[in-house]
């Protein structure tokens, strides 16, 4: 069923290098989640889809993770895997100690709660029927959790840390707020039970600039509140650079390149990030040399290509890409790769030169006082 | 306007679209919105115009009134908008259309809703062809087949074939380009021609747009809500908020130099990939205002972190700063600038 | 023109002015909302006369053996009278009081109408619900059988069944109730599958929420709505359907009064004495079921307005 089974190929590679003996998830303590060797598929007509085909990463608890990638490559897939949404094809997601994949019905409900996820669309995210202060008292009813008098103090102690007022908010329904207070909504119900582990998806790509900066501001204040672990799972880099401490790119059901955000932002290795980073747009005129954006779009992920998925659009796919597929492998301390050729280190400052010179600008932008 | 090079071919100082005092407003259940609000701009030919701003701040509904796609009940319009001389507010269906296409083209956000899914990709764009050029079918089919080739469609006889629904958001995203240029307009309104497609894709659209613009010294109004597609990609930028122009400079004079607190708020709003991870972002409180209950004075105000009584009390007027085309709407501006004076004697002391 | 034209700007006109306050610095301050009550939205004085209407009808049906009515079945002297004082509609060919019969016949069409919807909900609106959230092979079979069973001549079916069968209140109640089921199963699983994608049921599954729960206390609510008000057509539906039999003499049979055969007499009673024909006899029956009628659809039609109207906005 699975193109490459798991002992074959990547799998193994990654594991090796993500996994929990890795230096960088440190052996001392285990990580909070461990994703080894996730695949999802989907059918869609008489075909299998690999929405996730094999992908392994580990999250520190208290660290933010981010997953980066373009439309249709399974970063979505891959966050509701790991809340079991989707069920998984094959792989494990260990949570705090706990294999997800082996648990269903109550256990699997009761393991999860530590688990909680937050979605693009803030309105769809709520119940339209429902008042605000239900909708965030939900988990907390759900679960049978203190009396009235406590939930209701829970409710509204939380509804003031993503910036609301209980008093004015809690007895109206969700359509009379707009989205990003709406999302607001969505965070505090997530927080209420207390959850280790926070799964972001595109939450901030369907507000207004001025609104998302708010949010990713509140989600930094509430993670470092309540010691929250986070996985930032988003198409714009520069929303996932700002709020991540190591970024994994995905590409096509497969991660490409893992790495800390600083470290991945400033010297690239896999061809793919490189090009997603000169694909960026900056505020900034003169940031205007760039290399050539990436040519054509993402193949079919029914039919990926065979070897390296990113082999098609690659400026340096050779004919190995082509027949073996390339393994995670680290070039530096927790810098991964899965490239036969991934770009060295004088490649890397060209291609980033015109990021360093936007810095420069960047610091430029004016902040001074009126009068 | 030293950066806006007047075109020696136009006869007088006529420029290519000229806005004047434009303002569109739709009546609702809850009252007159005025969703443009005394907006004036020029542009010449071969320009580009970035017009920026946030949900409701009229960058759309100004996009559609210069192509005169807003008519009917409940919208009215005052000012004026003349397209190479000619006034097109209140313009008749007829006069449009054969402005539509020919001189003055629209693409739009969502590429699947503006392209009929039923119809294939060449008569889509065939028909507009042979609407407006007296051509016969084999030309029509030569030249869309040519322009599918220039948008950069891989295998174009293949896609002239196809339906709407089988090709990907960048690609359809490229068949509007084609259908819109496919009688050489010489303006083209580009309505978040991005928004919803990916990174490498957006990149794509852009330098396309950009190279066909080039190509031929079309002007372009380029409407979107990010600073960095229009960063370097215009010549000059009109920031809007809640229905009017707040800043209208040329491009470099805006990012170097800007004026109106809310233009930097905007840009400190913006995560920035060469800023280090963690940095705090420069948020401000808010959203952007409700049309229907606009704040009294400045729309900015109640959002703004300089806002001072006169700023709640008088909305500023759009006044021009030192660098020639650079104009702002603020009482306190930055930069150590002096602002306009009030038409009524101040009370709050600067 | 308007609405089609600014989807993009347009604010949306419910969303209450707000200045969500100084919070750049993350959550410390309060998020003031205004206080902009939501405008409170008319269902209008059809709609009230129109419930009024079902409601005392109803009640009339309820309580009509202890309302000061004439026996629906003491045959009197005066026989194909017109309105007066003592027969408020007239009496039929028998003697019968018009107005009680009325009365008392619309206990037949309000039992089949809402005997056979309810029964139609709790069978087809159940498989609906539970086929739309669940999917997969139980939402393959219920579907399929739905379609068979809307392929198949349904009217046709009732008569045949009740010809061999012999017609009685329960039974033409529970067939025109199957009969209507697989009709509200399509009607209840679309709505479900356009709740059940959505992001808030997804939330309440990673929250923790039961299957059950989230039928009941998450997508029940919303379908809710729309369920209602195809279910007061359905009503309506019925109760013509019930009328066609009876008027063909095939539903409950005589003495018993319904609006139907009541009708179905009027036919022969016109007939079978010529130039006494007797309009009262015909009027009065199809007065009431016209309003009774008109009533249902109109506060049905109303209600999904209404609501369609907040979800648009939403």
């Amino acid at each position: 069923m699975n193109a490459y089974p798991p002992q074959a190929g990547m799998g193994v590679g990654v594991g090796s290098v993500v996994g929990p003996t890795s230096h960088y998830a440190s052996s001392e303590e285990r990580p909070l989640l461990q994703v080894q060797d996730l695949r999802v598929d989907f059918r869609r007509g008489r075909s299998r889809v690999q929405a996730v085909a094999g992908v392994s990463f580990a999250i520190r608890a208290g660290e933010t993770l981010g997953l980066v990638g373009e439309s249709g490559c399974g970063k979505s897939t891959t966050g509701r895997a790991i809340v079991q949404v989707a069920r998984p094809t094959g792989g494990s997601i260990t949570f705090d100690g706990v294999d997800l994949t082996s648990l269903s019905g109550s256990r699997l409900r009761r393991a999860r709660v530590g688990i909680q996820m937050i979605f693009q669309d803030p309105i769809s995210s709520l119940n339209p029927r429902r008042r605000v202060r239900d909708i965030v008292a939900e988990p907390l009813d759900i679960w049978k959790k203190g009396a009235k008098a406590e939930r209701d103090a829970v409710v509204t102690s939380m509804l003031e840390a993503v910036g609301l007022s209980a008093e004015v908010a809690g007895p109206r329904r969700p359509r009379e707020f707009s989205g990003g207070q709406c999302q607001r909504i969505s965070i505090a119900r997530a927080l209420v039970m207390e959850p280790r582990l926070l799964i972001c998806d595109e939450v901030v790509s369907a507000l207004d600039v001025s609104v998302q900066a708010q949010i990713l501001n509140l989600l930094e204040d509430l993670k470092a509140r309540y010691g929250l672990t986070l996985l930032f799972i988003a198409h714009d880099l520069a929303v996932v650079k700002n709020i991540s401490d190591r970024v994994a790119v995905m590409y096509l059901g497969k991660l490409c390149e893992i790495a800390s955000a600083d470290t991945l932002y400033r010297s690239p290795a896999h061809h793919y990030t490189q090009a997603l980073l000169s694909s960026a747009v900056e505020p900034d005129p003169s940031a205007t040399e760039r290399p050539p954006a990436l040519q054509g779009e993402p193949p079919s992920p029914i039919h990926p290509p065979s070897g390296c998925r990113f082999r098609t659009r690659c400026p340096r796919a050779a004919a190995r890409c082509a027949a073996e597929e390339p393994a995670m492998r680290e070039i530096a301390p927790g810098h991964a790769v899965a490239c036969h050729f991934p770009l060295s280190t004088s490649d890397q400052s060209q291609a980033s030169g015109a990021t360093a010179a936007g810095a420069t600008a960047a610091g430029a932008a004016p902040s001074v006082s009126p009068g | 306007m030293s950066s806006f090079p007047t075109d020696p071919s136009l006869q007088g100082d006529v420029p290519l679209l000229d806005v004047r005092e434009l303002c569109t407003s739709f009546s609702t259940q809850r009252g007159r919105l005025q969703a443009v609000d005394q907006v004036s701009f020029q542009l010449e030919q071969g320009q580009t115009l970035g017009v920026v701003g946030e949900s409701g701040s009229g960058k759309t509904v100004l996009a559609r009134t210069i192509m005169g796609l807003l008519s009917g009940g409940g919208i009215e319009h005052s000012g004026s908008v003349r397209f190479e001389g000619q006034e097109i507010l209140g313009a008749s269906n007829a006069v449009l259309r054969k402005l539509w296409g020919a001189r003055m083209a629209m693409i739009f956000q969502d590429p699947m809703t503006a392209l009929n899914p039923v119809m294939r990709i060449g008569r889509q764009i065939t028909e507009s062809l042979r609407l407006h050029l007296d051509v016969d079918r084999a030309e029509a089919r030569a030249i869309a087949l040519s322009l599918l080739t220039q948008v950069g469609i891989p295998s174009p006889e293949e896609r002239f074939k196809s339906h709407p629904g089988e090709l990907s958001g960048g690609m359809r995203q490229r068949v509007m380009i084609a259908i819109a240029l496919a009688c050489s307009p010489r303006l083209l309104l580009a309505d978040e021609p991005t928004t919803g497609l990916d990174v490498t894709v957006q990149a794509q659209i852009l330098d396309l747009l950009a190279s066909l613009q080039e190509e031929r010294n079309m002007a372009m109004i380029l409407v979107t809500h990010d600073l960095g597609v229009v960063a370097t990609r215009t010549d000059q930028i009109i920031v809007m908020y809640a229905g009017r122009i707040v800043e209208r400079a040329p491009t470099a004079a805006l990012f170097s130099s800007m004026a109106m607190p809310y233009t930097e708020a905007l840009l400190g709003s913006t995560p920035r990939l060469s800023n280090p991870s963690h940095t705090r972002l420069a948020a401000i409180a808010g959203r952007p205002p409700d049309l229907a209950a606009l704040p009294s004075g400045c729309s900015f105000s109640p959002r703004c972190r300089y806002a001072q009584d006169l700023c709640r009390r008088q909305a500023p007027p759009l006044v021009a700063a030192e660098t020639p085309g650079h104009a702002y709407a603020c009482w306190f501006p930055l930069g150590g600038r002096v602002g306009p004076a009030p038409t009524e004697t101040p009370v709050s002391v600067r | 023109m308007t609405e089609r034209a600014v989807p993009v700007e347009a604010p949306d006109p419910r969303t209450p002015v707000s200045t969500e306050a100084a919070d750049a610095l993350g959550g410390a301050a309060v998020a003031a909302i205004t206080e902009v009550s939501e405008p409170r939205r008319h269902l209008g004085v059809v709609f009230w006369v129109s419930l009024g209407w079902i409601v005392l009808t109803i009640l009339a049906a309820i309580f009509a053996n202890v309302l000061p009515l004439q026996d629906p079945n003491l045959q009197s002297a005066t026989v194909n009278a017109g309105p007066s004082a003592a027969h408020f509609f007239g009496t039929d060919q028998l003697g019968r009081d018009i107005f009680s019969r009325v009365i008392f016949g619309s206990r037949v069409s309000i039992v089949v109408g809402f005997g056979a919807i309810a029964i139609g909900l709790l069978t087809g609106g159940t498989l609906g619900m539970v086929a739309a959230y669940y999917r997969g092979a139980v939402d393959v079979v219920v579907n399929a059988v739905s379609y068979v069973l809307l392929a198949f001549p349904a009217l046709v079916a009732v008569i045949a069944i009740v010809t061999f069968w012999k017609a009685s209140l329960w039974k033409i109640t529970l067939i025109i109730g199957v009969a209507s089921a697989p009709l509200i199963f399509r009607i209840v699983r679309a709505s479900t599958l356009s709740y059940a994608t959505r992001d808030f049921v997804t939330a309440a599954r990673t929250l923790g929420a039961t299957n059950r729960r989230i039928l009941t206390r998450e997508l029940l609510p919303n379908i809710l709505p729309t369920v209602v008000s195809f279910s007061l057509i359905g009503v309506a539906t019925v109760i013509v359907l019930e009328g066609s039999l009876a008027f063909l003499g095939l539903s409950i049979p005589g003495p018993t009064p319904s609006w139907g055969n009541m009708l179905n007499q009027s036919r022969t009673g016109l007939n079978t004495i010529p130039g006494q024909s007797n309009p009262w006899l015909v009027i009065f029956p199809a007065l009431a079921m016209f309003l009774f009628l008109i009533s249902l659809n109109l506060v049905g039609d109303r209600l999904r307005q209404h609501f369609d109207v907040s979800e648009i906005k939403l």
